[in-house]
């Protein structure tokens, strides 16, 4: 079989869920709406009524807004990352995941600042970020920071698209309209499989895919760093950097598997998405998940030992049953004992138990935000003047839980629909790897 | 039981009970005069252990011609104080030597005994002149209160403390200590920064002198140092302009990732353009 014919046969194969959107897809797609719908009068309420409908007040002054923020502005760094180490490490079984990564990757950046959006008191004076930046400020650094990620994780992708969307723009068995057809076209910048164009095409992805890597970590770092560069217990840390930058990967590697599973189990993707896969993931999760536990526990014990009035007090709350001794335990057994023993023993490495595991592992690092944010803001540097109840616990409010949901729920259905306009798996590059393997067969045999 | 056992018993029991309630209780009292003229008595309010009682109610009076006169009645507050203010005024120190009793007095409740407490004070004055004296900023201090006869006399071995107000609290400059005639000068210093144009308060203060209480004096002076014109033009993290490194370091590092960014952009044009040129298909 040759490459067309490879090709052919991948596109026949994956090309249902480009054409035809079903029943149960429109149903997923118009309950997300509704989700972002019902985000949309949260925000109006909140815009109206001002902050006051959150729980934030004057002492914790972030809440799971700045969670979900780091949560998966976290998991749009590692889908870069390990969609450019993949790439670059060429491993040969990286093609059915490195999509799925990237389009996280891209998705996760987008919805991620929106978090800092409703943050803001004043919308009105948000273009006041770039006109009067201050270079010395994290913040700044932070604004600069995704903007320029989110364009080069926009370009990593688009580059590793090209190709394809040559396919899809040149493939007569695709039943797509014809104006979608065009968009292919015009998206595939006219790649023809020309000596030269490949060789323009390598040298933008050998690029991107090095750059990608260190944009990530500084952006990750300078992350860690608003909250580093502050005095407070708990978050002035010299190790907050590679801190965050583990933590990211970490999570990401388990929404890629969790993003993997339901893709494989809804469009019948077994032939492409194998058991291995999930393996090999969860060979990643148990490394980022060893070098995250390590930096847990340095962080943890050199606060414990020091033992200074603020770090003390802020350790007490972590570990005091009265206050999120529950939650530290969850977010420690959860997100770093049970992925270690789950994955490391071979005969409980599974497709099903690496998933659940990924997916205990997630809540539990998105519960690890909230534990690096919220006790610290409710442990004052100075003594409070005002002790009113909501102002010394924050407690989230249903606006809060209602735009948070809906943060997701956009997630889910750019995603949704990023796969109705993409392949999950690339064409060009399964192809291309099928037709090598075929002709190694023939040559061997 | 027989009943009288059982209200014996009882009585005993309850009532007992009711008499530990009652706590001794002692007060504190001081004395300040401000060179505002205006006059602050201060009433704390302990129990028997030391823990002060807030929401009492203390009664301040003044002695005048063997009679007490009452000032008003506080209630003391969260730190079991009762403060009265009042302007300052000779009446109050009505003797040729201007020596006046004031008294402080809770008159107990359900829980606590009755307490008071006395406090004689001679009026006294702080004055204060700030002047240059051979190119030297100084600060003249006179501390004077009346003898018998209602003469106005120095005083001798006042020690003086001099502070100047900062953001959060009150900074120590220094002190003076009066001579026999009550007086004494010292030099300021030069380099205390000040207002926009140099205006820098002075306070002058005598804490817990036995016979006058607490004096103070203020005075606003052109002695401060005003922020340098070209502080703003500092480069720090806290001025308005960056170090220059940091500027260095985010030219490079931007101009880095967004000329790659720009180059990259280059080559998926020529992709383009090199596709324009060829008919080949890919299937």
């Amino acid at each position: 079989m040759n490459f067309k014919e490879n090709i052919n046969l991948t596109l026949k194969d994956l090309s249902p869920v480009l054409e035809h959107t079903s029943k149960k897809e429109k149903i997923w797609m118009a309950f997300l709406g509704v989700i972002i719908l019902w985000g949309c009068y949260a925000l109006y309420i909140q815009i109206t009524q001002g902050h006051i409908v959150t729980g934030m007040r004057d002492n914790v002054v972030w809440g799971i807004f700045i969670v979900n923020f780091i949560f998966l502005i976290g998991i749009g760094y590692s889908g870069s990352v390990i969609a450019a180490l993949l790439y670059l490490f060429k491993m040969k079984w990286r093609f059915p995941i490195i999509r799925i990564a990237m389009l996280m990757t891209l998705f996760a950046t987008i919805t991620g600042p929106l978090f800092i959006l409703l943050c803001i008191g004043r919308l009105d004076r948000l273009h006041h970020l770039f006109l009067y930046a201050r270079l010395q400020s994290p913040i700044t650094w932070d604004v600069i920071a995704v903007i320029t990620y989110l364009v080069g994780s926009l370009i990593f992708l688009y580059v590793a698209l090209i190709r394809d969307f040559a396919v899809y723009g040149q493939s007569k068995d695709l039943k797509v309209s014809d104006g979608r057809k065009k968009w292919y076209k015009r998206l595939s910048f006219g790649f023809k499989n020309l000596p030269s164009q490949e060789k323009h095409l390598k040298i933008s992805r050998d690029i991107i895919a090095i750059m990608i890597i260190p944009i990530a970590i500084m952006v990750s770092s300078i992350l860690s760093w608003i909250f580093g560069m502050t005095l407070r217990p708990g978050w002035h840390s010299t190790i907050f950097g590679p801190y965050f930058v583990l933590a990211a990967i970490y999570s990401g590697l388990g929404v890629i598997v969790i993003l993997m599973y339901i893709l494989r189990k809804i469009y019948s993707l077994e032939k492409y998405i194998k058991k291995e896969h999930f393996i090999y993931m969860g060979y990643g999760i148990m490394i980022f998940g060893a070098g995250y536990g390590y930096f847990t526990f340095s962080e943890y014990f050199t606060d414990w030992y020091t033992s200074k009035a603020w770090e003390a007090e802020l350790i007490h709350k972590l570990f005091s049953w009265d206050h999120y001794g529950y939650w530290t335990l969850f977010a420690n057994l959860g997100g770093i004992l049970l992925p270690l023993l789950i994955i490391g023993i071979p005969k409980l490495r599974t497709i099903g138990s690496i998933t659940l595991v990924s997916l205990i592992m997630v809540v539990a690092m998105w519960i690890k935000r909230y534990l690096i944010v919220i006790p610290t803001l409710e442990n004052t540097l100075i003594p409070m003047q005002d002790l009113r109840e909501e102002y010394v616990h924050y407690s989230a409010t249903w606006v809060e839980w209602v735009l948070v949901a809906a943060g997701f729920a956009l997630f889910g259905l750019l995603f949704t629909l990023a796969i109705k306009f993409v392949t999950i798996i690339p064409v060009w590059q399964t192809a291309l790897m099928n037709t090598e393997e075929q002709n190694k067969n023939i040559e061997k045999s | 039981m027989k009943p009288y056992l059982l209200i014996l018993i009882s009585f005993c029991f309850f009532g007992f009970n009711l008499m530990a309630q009652e706590l001794e209780t002692e007060m504190e009292l001081s004395y300040s005069k401000s060179s505002l003229d205006s006059v602050i008595l201060s009433a704390i309010l302990l129990d028997e252990d030391g823990e002060k009682l807030s929401g009492m109610d203390v009664e301040f009076f003044y002695s005048k011609m063997d009679s007490l006169i009452s000032l008003g009645q506080i209630t003391t507050n969260q730190d079991g104080e009762a403060i009265i203010s009042m302007s300052y005024t000779p009446v109050l120190f009505s003797s040729t030597d201007r020596r006046v009793e004031f008294k402080a007095e809770f008159k107990g409740n359900d829980e606590y005994y009755e307490t008071e407490v006395s406090l004689e004070i001679q009026d006294a004055i702080l004055r204060m002149t700030p002047e240059i004296i051979d190119s030297v900023s100084t600060l003249s201090f006179q501390l004077t209160t009346w003898d018998e006869e209602g003469e106005e006399i120095g005083v001798e071995d006042g020690e003086i403390y001099i502070f100047v107000p900062r953001l959060f609290g009150l900074l120590p400059t220094g002190d003076a200590w009066t001579d026999e005639d009550g007086q004494d000068a010292v030099k300021f210093p030069t380099d205390i920064p000040g207002g926009n144009l140099g205006e820098l308060m002075i306070i002058a203060k005598i804490e817990d002198h036995e016979s006058f209480g607490n004096l103070e004096t203020s005075q606003m002076t052109s002695w401060g140092v005003p922020p340098s014109e070209n502080e703003g033009e500092v480069r720090a993290l806290w001025s308005s302009k960056p170090p220059l490194w940091m500027i260095v370091t985010f030219v490079i590092l931007m101009s880095a990732v967004w000329l790659h960014y720009l180059y990259i952009l280059i080559k998926l044009r020529q992709i383009n353009t090199d596709g324009k040129n060829e008919e080949k298909l890919i299937l």
